[in-house]
């Protein structure tokens, strides 16, 4: 059977089709009996289906649609759009798959360089260079200061390698340089080695190796000494971080100028190996313009560099120097006369108090895990109080002022 | 059919009385029970009162209340299979509904139908095979057969091109004969 003719048979019974094609089916319901079937049966089941009686309305229908309408009428429009129920697995799939890969985001070790900007154990985490702000941009800035002091940073690449011989001194600076005492503040403008004892003191207020000077360890930042928000703080977001970045940036900056600090002549401890306990990672050179070295030891806040409240409290530091060129250069950069009291090194090493004219050692503990230095701030004229001999050691040392 | 521009606004009560009766016999064929037809029923004209300021004659009147009404029926088909969906978390129901329905086959040497057609009980048989048809062959095979529409018609009433509304209700009317052929007397 032609199942093109077949399929007009429907039309046919509508009279639907062009004369061309009934004329075309009227020969093949004539010719052939299963075509005839065909349309008797479709005639029938066309007829069973408009026998199908037609049905009045029911009974209160029309008060029933009024009530709705009225019921219906009050419902405030909706102000929503609901999703047609065939696009809702599709929804349903599209959601999951935003969930499951937030999940797979936050799942994921953020990209995160470690910088740490400050001093003195002050960090923030930021994430790279090219995502930080372009003003805080340090890896550029350092970059065109080191062109700039080449010279210096060879200095700087000199020390490094010796420091990795652990032997033989470097010399960075211009004036307080001394044998085994690499100074990672730096005066350019000589500053006078006697009467400058504060500013002695400044240059080892900065962080000095680890190696050939341990020192004491970072005390926890205080929320007084930290920049807010920026301790081991990692932001929520990039605004949070922008903003964070932003405030260290002014800080860090400010207490730059403030500081007379005119460029950084290294920026990575662990490739100088001027690390001390993975916390000295800047070394900074004054500018000539810099204030005294005695205006500079004000307040904890002022070599921190943090922007938050400012201490009165003088910084007191302890270094533990373990060869007579350690304890000679730390003698010399605090700009004390005379000479430093015997120490029988290598069995003992020297701990030595770095703190404002007048200061000096109490007396020191060496517990069990640690070396405690008791010191005075005041009281003491002889420079020798500021040294004390002890078993030589590993154990960090911390100090602690004593009324 | 009147042209656009031409049509003149009538009120609702003169609507209603033309139309409701129309449109409860669309909805009790395409829904099969009386309950379901007119809630389905009531559904649609109350959309046709909402939206009949805004009929500008671009068709027939009957025509753009059968849409109306064709369309709601659809929503809920296509709500009942989503209900349908979430309550077996099924993925299996994404599949074609056609696919599980019988598959048609010519006639052949079936039974002549009219021996079970001028049975009691026709109506009901009828309205079960009706009720077996996918929605768009079920709107056809109603507005051709009980409503009289023309080709045309029910092409605007669905949104289908006039050439497949022929080939559909050829393919409902074949279905509807299988159907009916194995339906018990």
């Amino acid at each position: 059977m032609n199942d093109q003719i077949r399929e007009k048979l429907s039309a046919y019974l509508d009279g639907a089709l062009p004369d061309a094609e009934r004329q075309a089916v009227e020969l093949e319901i004539a010719r052939s009996e299963d075509m005839r079937l065909e349309l008797e049966a479709l005639r029938a089941v066309s007829s069973a289906v408009k026998g199908l009686p037609r049905e009045k309305l029911p009974d209160g229908f029309a008060a029933r649609l009024e009530s709705r309408r009225a019921r219906e009428g009050s419902t405030p429009p909706r102000d929503y759009f609901i999703l047609p129920p065939a696009y809702r697995p599709l929804a349903f799939a599209l959601s999951t798959a935003v969930v499951a890969l937030v999940v797979w985001d936050r799942t994921q070790t953020p990209d995160i360089v470690p910088q740490r900007v400050g001093w003195d154990g002050e960090t923030v985490g930021i994430k790279s260079a090219a995502e930080a702000p372009p003003s805080f941009d340090v890896s550029g800035r350092l970059a065109a200061m080191e062109e700039a002091g080449s010279a210096d940073k060879a200095a700087a690449n000199e020390l490094t390698a010796k420091k990795e011989d652990d032997a033989a001194p470097a010399t960075l600076g211009k004036q307080h340089s001394a044998p085994g005492k690499p100074l990672e503040i730096q005066e350019s403008e000589p500053a006078p080695s006697a009467g400058g004892a504060g500013a002695g003191f400044a240059a080892l207020s900065a962080p000095a190796p680890a190696d050939s000077i341990p020192t004491a360890p970072a005390s926890p930042p205080s929320a007084a000494d930290t920049i807010e928000g920026s301790t081991g703080y990692i932001a929520r977001n990039e605004e949070e971080r922008s903003a964070i970045n932003e405030r260290l940036y002014k800080g860090f900056e400010e207490e730059k100028k403030r500081m007379g600090i005119a460029r950084i002549v290294d920026k990575d401890a662990e490739e100088t190996g001027l690390a001390s306990g993975g916390r000295d990672l800047m070394a900074l050179q004054a500018s000539p313009e810099a204030p005294s070295v005695a205006q500079r030891t004000g307040s904890v806040g002022a070599v921190r560099g943090g922007s938050g409240r400012r201490s009165s409290a003088p910084i007191v530091k302890a270094l533990a120097l373990k060869t007579p060129e350690a304890l000679l250069a730390a003698w010399a950069a605090a700009g004390l006369a005379g000479e430093p009291p015997a120490v029988k090194f290598p069995g003992e090493m020297a701990v030595f108090l770095a703190c404002p004219p007048g200061c000096g050692i109490v007396s020191v503990q060496s517990r069990k895990k640690l070396v405690v230095v008791l010191y005075k701030d005041t009281g003491y004229d002889d420079p020798s109080a500021r040294v004390r001999a002890l078993a030589s050691s590993e154990k960090p040392v911390v100090v602690k002022r004593v009324e | 059919m009147p042209g656009p521009g031409s049509y003149q606004q009538v009120s609702e009560q003169e609507f209603l009385e033309k139309h409701s009766e129309l449109v409860f016999n669309l909805a009790l064929r395409l829904t099969g029970n009386r309950s379901d037809a007119e809630d389905l029923a009531q559904d649609a004209l109350i959309r046709a009162l909402r939206a009949l300021p805004g009929f500008r004659g671009d068709s027939q009147l009957s025509t753009w209340v059968y849409r109306i009404t064709v369309n709601a029926w659809k929503n809920r088909v296509r709500a009942e299979k989503s209900r349908g969906f979430w309550k077996t978390i099924s993925f299996g129901a994404f599949g074609n509904k056609d696919e599980d329905e019988p598959v048609y086959e010519p006639a052949g040497n079936d039974a002549p139908l009219d021996t079970e057609l001028e049975k009691e009980g026709t109506n009901a048989v009828v309205q079960k095979a009706l009720l077996q048809l996918d929605a768009d062959d079920r709107a056809i095979v109603v507005l051709r057969e009980i409503e009289e529409r023309s080709y045309g018609e029910i092409a605007e009433v669905l949104g289908l091109a006039e050439g497949t509304v022929k080939s559909r209700l050829f393919r409902a009317r074949a279905k509807l004969k299988l159907l009916l052929a194995k339906a018990p007397a």
